[in-house]
């Protein structure tokens, strides 16, 4: 059971989603760095968490950036939920995760990946050496 | 483009259905145009030595180039990035890279030019995505880690039309390659 609530996140919010830098091609944003682990896309809610926290918790954070997704733009992509799931095993009450990007049809997620990609194909952060 | 003293071939060969491709060099022909013509037969590429000459040929080679430098993927086994992310397969990539390279094929054949070249990359489940996106439009061609699941692809044109579905094996889609072609 988590300490902290489950929280409505408006979607004028902004989401940061981790990227591994093996993920680039020619060290560009593709729509490959839309991915889910372990049942979704993992992302931090800027509310309780800046850029630079989101890239830090990452297994190894210098090979990693940021993009800024806008929770109302994902929730604009069909099937896909934006759920804050605060996580207290990792004390990481930011934790957010968007759901349905492989349900449905299998060209759905394909479809979702390019709409995702239409919307956030830019850096908050960079990894480093990108 | 590869050394004016030499030209760069592709020797392929296939094994258990996957493409083996080995980059070789070998003394360019006294014209000076690039010899394509394979060291062997026996896999589905023996039209880059059909097109040794003619409208297209540079276009297939620097397409054929990008194919190949993608065998990077491979690298990316289970855990690459610490977090125990899903590896990538060889046959997985050769798939990939045969099914683009084909519709290069496709495309030289029936519109007397090559296809603009993809962006070849990871993508989620051990997947890899194939991506074009140009001024009139973007396409994304996603091959499965699973070889019995089938290819999908969607493809947004910049005036608002799309296209979306489902590829049974490594069936050649002219209208894919034609919309590549026409959105380039």
């Amino acid at each position: 059971m988590n300490g902290w609530p489950q929280e409505t996140i408006p979607n004028e919010d902004r989401l940061f989603l981790r990227v591994h830098k093996n993920l680039l091609v020619g060290g560009q944003l593709v729509p490959g760095v839309f991915r889910e682990q372990h049942g979704a896309m993992s992302t931090d809610w800027e509310r309780f968490s800046t850029a630079q926290e989101s890239r830090a918790r990452a297994a190894r954070p210098t090979e990693n950036g940021i993009v800024a997704l806008v929770a109302g733009g994902v929730r604009s992509v069909p099937s896909l939920r934006v759920v804050h799931e605060p996580d207290q095993i990792h004390k990481n009450r930011a934790h957010t995760n968007v759901h349905g990007l492989t349900e449905g049809e299998p060209q759905a997620k394909t479809e979702r990946r390019l709409k995702l990609y239409e919307m956030f194909h830019e850096w908050e952060l960079q990894p480093e050496g990108v | 483009m590869p050394g004016s003293g030499t030209a760069e071939c592709f020797d392929t060969g296939t094994q258990q259905q996957g493409v083996m491709w080995k980059a070789h060099r070998r003394p360019s022909r006294a014209s000076g145009e690039f010899s394509m013509a394979p060291a062997r037969h026996n896999a589905r590429l023996e039209w880059l030595g059909e097109h040794s000459s003619g409208l297209g040929t540079a276009g297939i080679l620097e397409f054929a180039h990008v194919v190949h430098q993608s065998r990077v993927i491979m690298n990316l086994k289970y855990n690459w990035d610490g977090e125990q992310a899903t590896g990538y397969d060889e046959r997985t990539w050769a798939r990939a890279a045969r099914f683009a390279l084909n519709h290069a094929n496709l495309s030289l054949t029936l519109f007397g030019t090559s296809l603009p070249q993809p962006k070849i990359g990871p993508a989620d489940a051990g997947s890899i995505d194939l991506f074009w996106a140009g001024d009139m439009g973007k396409l994304l061609i996603n091959i499965p880690a699973e070889a019995d699941e089938p290819i999908t692809f969607y493809g947004q044109e910049a005036r608002g039309g799309s296209i979306s579905g489902v590829i049974p094996g490594e069936d050649l889609r002219a209208d894919l390659a034609a919309w590549l072609v026409k959105t380039k």
